[in-house]
């Protein structure tokens, strides 16, 4: 075991993995985040962390995973390459596995013209490739990125994202294979609508044997309405939406109802296709619909998590958060 | 020693053309017109231009009047007649010209026309009801811009065009198209709809019969922006109604296949061409033919500027039905003939042909610093079909020497070529040729051009040219519709129909299951309008052969286009020998199983009798003869890169606009010719090439270049080799000088629009005769109306010059630029500075620039400006621009008074805080 | 060449506040080719400057001054005799020019009429595009000679981003993805393994060192 992650541990076991995803609130207040953290306590083996979406300023990632920690929940904390240089992206690295933090996701992150700050400087001192690079290095070199030597690793269970709905299509695989060589230990996909274009995708990815050296989580989003789909098709960038799944969600009696259906449909077909590792849901603001999900594509209960990872949370964690 | 004046007779379009042409290569005339000012019958013709040119041709007219009023080579003559004629024994006449005598080595006569008078159809209530005009009357209403309704002194909100008023119509003796009716009522309808936006227009015709660049655009804007209406009828009677003093037209409706009637306020007489009435005493005089319509009658229909009388010559509409671009060709044409003659008789005296060095007139420009270059006479003709050999020949006549590159491993082209050209072509010395080639690179500019030509094997030629003759021709393709259908042996192409063997020609081998022994052939000529002409006179010819073979013959098509003299006769007679014409609303359908059968819905069958669908009409053939569509060359796009020429409608070589027509592009020294500018009949490519030839030897064939107009120059100091100046130059006249590391002018082939000077972001750019410190000193605190000189200014002149209205415009500053597009920025914004509270920029109207695009570029200027104004709190409507065509003083005054009147609402730009 | 954008009128109008004798200095390299600060804009702006003041009833003298090139001493000199009458110089150069003018006249309250923008092209006459940022440590051999540095939005060196769709940038449709066009320029050379290999962490001290940069030739000082 790289780290001492309960997503690691549940991978290794050749489980079928399931992730969540929270979005810390552009506040102060931690309540927010135990409130929303309680729909995925026994329903997901980790959960993603969003570092400042949409370059929206929100509660910071490092902080929010900590109180995840606290929760007894095992917090994926994204990092982007907007907002920090690689000075930054280290302390906070060490500092976040300092608080019981052990799986990072490591993401370009969104231009800041989209969120609420555009006139901000952005970074990108790193991209994401070399930030993976950077994070493997820290844990099995023990090195900083200067090549400095690093007494306590940080021991990451190290994520990336990746987007087979992004274009030059055939060049995606080849870029997830330069992340799985960077360091990636998991990768958490952009949501899956298209199923069939996921599948080319994924064809790509066995012809490169990559299924076999690095875990995917497939992304699924449950949605409430047709509008919501139009949206994702119409607004967000890279994102493949099929007319058909906006026409059936147009007709359903129930919207909410339907969109639970495609959900867990789309789960169905993904956990066939050889070399998906898990699924990663990501409600959008609609967490309480995480266990429903869960529960319908038959993927409850969780493995129980083995008492080595507790044991370590109770002597060196600050499982308390304190 | 005889004379070497010439003497043109008549001083309309045609002869003012052949003059000026004629005085520039270098021959004196002597222009004889009976009236007492010259400008013949467009003299009072309007501008149709409405936001855009709407390529009526008039303002040529206004630019040769002052060309050959101003040209000391050219001797003008008003309110002289012709009163005799003597040949000489040594060639050449003795006129009698108002009493005076006067020798001359040649004759133009250029005596025009006369409209049809329209007392000749009583029906149509001519000179009977008010509400009835000719377009003649309606051309002198839209002159000077003005209400329509003043000067008609009554209201138009319907107005009713009549076409073929003493065309087509053998009742009065006038079985011929007069060729310009049609698209002078399109351009006629748009201006009164333009000037009266709530006019209904309609147009009564026959078939339409398109000419220009690009008619279908015309037509199709004219219907689709103006809402004019086609009715396919000919109106049997004009009627006054009730009190209102409207007319009734009554007409046959092809919809409803009944006669009706329709009130209007205004019906125009679309009146036709009729031949000049002493056109039979001068033909006399001279012992010249007639045709039988009244023309004068060419030698050879092939060279319709020769006569049959030696040292007489024919230019414009005294030889039949031309429009006002054709006319000002013709003029080139026959100053060709003449001087093709001189040079002949020369020839045989020994005596070198004598063009004096090349100039370019044809354009007015301002007088610049003169300057004689030494210039290539070779001419490069790219295309070694027919126009491209007829060019060569006829430079090779002309003492130049032409080059043709052809890409196909022989010359001949489409249509073969005359056995006599491909061998003259093969024993001239002053004719080399290159095939199998194409041209890879041309560098230089006109008189210098240096073309790179790749042969078979990759064998490199360089050629150094004075000119480029471009006739290159166009790809023929059987329309989309029957593309599938051309595999089959019972369908085939119009032109490729000599080619392939007459199929009636062998009629006993048919079946013959129908009347008379022959087959049914179906001729579809589903054509554009502006490929229609092109086209017919086959199709036509190909009719009367298969009717002479005793078949039965169909031609389906939208419009019967007949305007080719001797093809309404043509028409004409295949009609009396049986043949059926269809003209189809909808696209004809085609069975094609084991035998053809074409579906047509024919408008004139109401309820047909036995067919399924009323109108329908099934007709099983045996042939199926499928007029080609034109389209531009697969290379036309990557040659005009080459060249640096512009490519116009359709993708065809040329731009649409009327001061490049015939054969020029918008590279001096270059001419597109025949197929390559769009699609043209035989004998228009081979017009086209001896225009193109002559205007290349006139330019370059003595092989000196004089300059004497006004270019544009860049001071190397001041240039930082931005390039603006060489991406803009709408005539591609200015290049790199890698040894002074700055920008060039080439002078030879600037034409002087000064376009270039006020895009110079660095000022290092100035205009002769027109820079920039001459406009800042004319600026004063008036407020100031920047005119185009070939528009505008004309119309300016006239305003401020007539009665009580030319007071308004008193007190505006009139400052002349040779084109909008030498209007900058800064002088519009100095013009402020000076105290002008309101400015104007008057300039031609779009696609109608006579240097292609500086209006346009002025009219971006002018938006610069006002958003500018807008920066520093001065109200943007203080600056405008207007197009106003040279005859439209009327609409001058309107856009002055306008702008004075912002100036007089606004007050000065002084002493006042913004908000 | 270096691409600037005049300043809006209120801008340039609002640094001039109290001046009633002002110098518009152009530039006739750089600017003058981007038609920012040539001659041509020179006239442009001192009119405008002329009309703003008459608007408001006041009076204002403008001189009208271009230079070769204002990033240069010898050049900027020629702006000696007369920048002393002057209450302001309003620099059309680009931020090198502006600082070298303040730089040679030490009285001199020198203003800058433009935004320097960017090292670039015209993409077409009227329109420049960004081509070059100038880090100092120049990768284009290895991204088929296009620059993901200048060109990607996020500069990225392991591009594209998940936000690449159709061959544009996510940040708006009117900008190209550079990793699609080095894509498709590298596929077109066959080099498509330039794009296998990590790229790694950029060295930005060539790019952002303490203070300014400095290109030294020995061999060339006098």
């Amino acid at each position: 075991m790289k780290s001492r992650s309960n997503l690691e541990w549940v991978l290794s076991q050749g489980r079928f993995a399931l992730t969540g995803e929270l979005g810390p609130p552009q506040s102060a207040s931690a309540d927010v985040i135990r409130k929303k953290a309680e729909h995925y306590k026994g329903c997901v083996d980790a959960v993603n962390i969003t570092d400042n979406q949409t370059a929206i300023v929100r509660m910071s990632s490092i902080a929010s995973a900590a109180i995840l920690v606290g929760l007894g929940l095992d917090p994926i904390m994204q990092m982007t390459c907007r907002d920090r240089n690689r000075i930054a992206m280290q302390s906070d690295i060490l500092g976040a596995y300092a608080l019981g933090v052990n799986n990072i996701l490591c993401l370009t992150g969104d231009h800041q013209s989209f969120g609420n700050h555009p006139t901000s400087k952005n970074v990108y001192d790193l991209d994401s490739v070399q930030l993976i690079h950077m994070v493997r290095t820290m844990r099995d070199e023990k090195r900083f990125l200067s090549g400095d030597e690093l007494k306590a690793e940080p021991r990451m269970f190290i994520g990336a994202a990746e987007n087979p709905f992004a274009d030059p299509f055939e060049y995606r695989v080849v870029r997830l294979a330069k992340k799985v060589a960077a360091g990636a230990d998991f990768i958490q996909t952009q949501a899956v609508f298209d199923v069939a274009r996921f599948s080319r995708w994924m064809g790509m990815v066995r012809d490169r044997g990559l299924h076999e050296r690095v875990r995917i989580l497939a992304g699924v989003i449950p949605v409430k309405s047709a509008r919501a789909l139009e949206y994702m098709k119409n607004e967000v960038p890279g994102m493949s939406v099929p007319d058909e799944l906006i026409r059936r969600m147009e007709k359903a009696d129930d919207p909410k109802e339907e969109g639970v259906r495609i959900a867990v449909e789309t789960i169905e077909q993904l956990r066939e296709a050889p070399g998906v590792a898990g699924i990663h849901l990501m409600p959008m603001m609609w967490e309480a619909i995480a266990p429903v999900v869960a529960e319908r594509a038959g993927l409850l209960p969780r493995p129980a998590p083995p008492a080595a990872q507790e044991a370590w949370h109770a002597s060196e964690g600050p499982s308390t958060g304190a | 020693m005889q004379s070497s004046r010439v003497v043109v007779v008549g001083a309309g379009v045609a002869g003012m053309s052949t003059a000026r042409s004629l005085a520039a290569a270098g021959a004196r005339v002597t222009l004889i017109e009976a009236r007492e000012r010259v400008g013949g019958m467009a003299a009072d013709y309007a501008c149709k231009g409405t936001d855009r040119c709407n390529k009526c041709n008039v303002c040529l007219v206004h630019d040769l009047v002052r060309d050959v009023t101003s040209r000391p080579a050219i001797e003008v003559m008003t309110g002289c007649r012709l009163d005799g004629a003597q040949a000489l024994p040594a060639g050449g006449y003795r006129l009698r010209v108002g009493g005076r005598e006067a020798d001359c080595s040649a004759v133009v006569l250029a005596t025009g026309f006369e409209p049809f008078d329209a007392s000749g159809r009583p029906e149509l209530g001519y000179g009977v009801h008010p509400a009835v005009i000719t377009a003649l009357d309606l051309e002198r209403a839209l002159r000077d811009g003005g209400a329509l309704e003043e000067k008609l002194g009554r209201p138009v909100a319907s107005v009713a065009f009549v076409q073929c008023v003493g065309s087509r119509d053998l009742r009065c003796g006038r079985g011929y198209c007069s060729r310009v009716c049609c698209m002078y009522s399109l351009r006629m309808a748009r201006a009164v709809r333009h000037r009266n936006p709530s006019a209904e227009v309609t147009v009564f015709y026959m078939d339409f019969q398109g000419a220009g660049k690009d008619p279908g655009d015309l037509r199709r804007k004219a219907e689709a922006e103006d809402g004019v209406r086609f009715i396919r009828a000919r109106p049997s009677e004009v009627a006054p109604v009730g009190d209102d003093g409207r007319a009734m037209v009554w007409f046959e409706d092809p919809d409803a296949g009944a006669c009706r009637l329709a009130a209007f306020d205004l019906v125009v007489l679309a009146v036709g061409i009729a031949p000049d009435r002493d056109a039979r005493a001068l033909a006399d005089m001279f012992g010249l033919g007639v045709d039988e319509f009244g023309f004068f009658a060419p030698a050879d229909r092939a060279d319709a500027a020769v006569t049959r009388a030696p040292g007489v010559f024919i230019a414009g509409a005294c030889g039949g039905p031309r429009d006002i671009a054709e006319s000002v060709a013709d003029g080139e044409r026959a100053a060709l003939a003449v001087l093709r003659e001189q040079a002949a008789r020369r020839a045989r005296e020994r005596a070198a042909l004598s063009l004096s060095a090349g100039t370019w007139p044809g354009r007015r420009v301002l007088p610049g610093k003169p300057e004689t270059m030494e210039v290539s006479s070779t001419v490069l003709v790219l295309g070694g079909g027919v126009a491209g050999m007829e060019a060569a020949r006829m430079l090779s006549d002309l003492g130049c020497r032409a080059v043709i590159v052809e890409e196909g491993p022989y010359l001949g082209g489409q249509a073969g070529g005359a056995s006599s050209l491909l061998a003259r072509m093969d024993e001239d010395a002053s004719v080399d040729v290159l095939v199998s080639s194409r041209l890879a690179r041309l560098g230089g500019q006109v008189g210098s051009f240096e073309a790179t030509c790749e042969g078979p094997g990759g064998l490199v030629s360089e050629v150094s040219a004075g000119a480029v003759i471009v006739a290159t021709g166009c790809r023929r393709e059987l329309p989309e519709a029957t593309r599938e259908l051309a595999s089959r042996d019972d369908v085939v192409g119009l032109s490729a129909l000599e080619e392939m063997g007459l199929p009636w020609a062998g009629g006993e081998e048919n079946d013959g299951d129908c009347a008379g022994g022959g087959g049914r052939a179906v001729i579809w000529v589903g054509v554009r309008p502006d490929t229609a002409r092109a086209v017919f006179h086959q199709a036509l010819c190909a009719a009367l052969s298969a009717l002479a073979a005793g078949w039965e013959v169909y031609v389906l098509a939208p419009e019967v286009a007949v305007p080719e003299p001797g093809d309404e006769r043509l028409y004409l007679e295949a009609r009396g020998a049986g043949a059926v014409f269809v003209k189809y609303r909808e696209e004809p359908q085609v069975e094609a199983g084991a035998a053809l059968r074409v579906i047509v819905m024919d408008p004139s069958l109401g309820g047909g009798a036995g067919d399924d669908v009323p109108g329908a009409l099934a007709i099983d053939a045996d042939v199926l003869v499928v007029s080609e569509e034109a389209y531009p060359q697969s290379g036309t796009s990557h040659l005009a890169t080459v060249l640096q020429v512009n490519a116009g409608p359709a993708g065809f070589f040329q731009d649409d606009n009327v001061n490049f027509l015939p054969v020029l592009t918008n590279r001096r020294g270059i001419f597109a010719v025949g197929g390559c500018r769009g699609a043209a009949a035989l004998s228009d490519a081979i017009f086209d090439a001896h225009v193109a030839a002559y205007l290349a030897a006139r330019l370059v064939g003595t092989g000196r270049l004089h300059v004497d107009w006004a270019t544009a120059r860049v001071d190397p100091k001041k240039c930082a080799l931005c390039l603006t100046c060489i991406r803009t130059c709408p005539h591609r006249a200015i290049d790199v000088d890698g040894e002074a590391r700055a920008a060039k002018v080439s002078r030879a082939a600037c034409w002087g629009c000064g376009t270039c000077a006020s895009e110079c972001p660095g000022k290092a750019i100035c205009l002769e005769s027109c820079t920039d410190d001459e406009i800042l000193a004319q600026v004063t605190p008036a407020v100031t109306a920047f005119c185009c000189d070939h528009s505008a200014l004309i119309a300016a002149r006239t305003a401020m010059a007539s009665g009580p209205s030319g007071v308004a415009a008193a007190g505006l500053n009139v400052i002349p630029v040779p084109c909008s597009g030498k209007v900058d920025v800064i002088h519009l914004l100095k013009a402020f500075e000076q105290g002008a509270a309101a400015v104007m920029v008057a300039g031609c109207f779009d696609e109608g620039c006579h240097f292609l695009s500086g209006n346009r570029r002025a009219h971006l200027r002018v938006g610069e400006v006002a958003s500018l104004l807008r920066t520093v709190g001065i109200e943007p409507e203080r600056v405008r621009f207007y197009h106003i065509g040279p005859d439209m003083s009327a609409a001058f005054l309107k856009a002055a008074e306008e702008t004075m009147q912002v100036a007089r609402e606004l007050g000065a730009v002084t002493g006042r805080r913004a908000g | 060449m270096i691409v600037a954008e005049r300043k809006s009128l209120d801008e340039i109008l609002a640094m001039l506040q109290g001046c009633s004798r002002v110098l518009v200095a152009g530039c006739g390299t750089c600017v003058t080719v981007c038609m920012a600060g040539g001659e041509k804009e020179v006239g442009v702006l001192a009119s405008l400057l002329r009309l703003a003041a008459r608007r408001d009833g006041r009076t204002v003298e403008v001189g009208e001054a271009t230079v070769e090139r204002q990033c240069e001493w010898e050049f900027v000199d020629r702006l000696a005799p007369v920048i002393g009458g002057y209450d302001a110089v309003l620099s059309m150069g680009c931020g090198a020019g502006v600082q070298t003018i303040a730089q040679r006249f030490g009285g001199a309250r020198v203003l800058p009429a433009v935004n320097t923008k960017f090292i670039g092209i015209p993409e077409k006459q009227g329109m420049w595009v960004e081509m070059c940022l100038g880090c100092g440590d120049c990768i284009l051999d290895r991204t088929g000679g296009i620059c993901p540095v200048a060109r990607c939005s996020k500069s990225l060196l392991n591009g594209p981003c998940g936000g690449s769709q159709g061959g544009k940038c996510e940040v708006s449709q009117d900008i190209t993805c550079a990793w699609q066009l080095i894509y498709d320029r590298l596929a077109a050379l066959g080099r498509l393994d330039l794009l296998e290999k990590e790229f790694a962490p950029k060295d930005w001290s060539k790019n952002r060192d303490g203070g300014p940069r400095r290109v030294t030739r020995e061999a060339i000082m006098l």
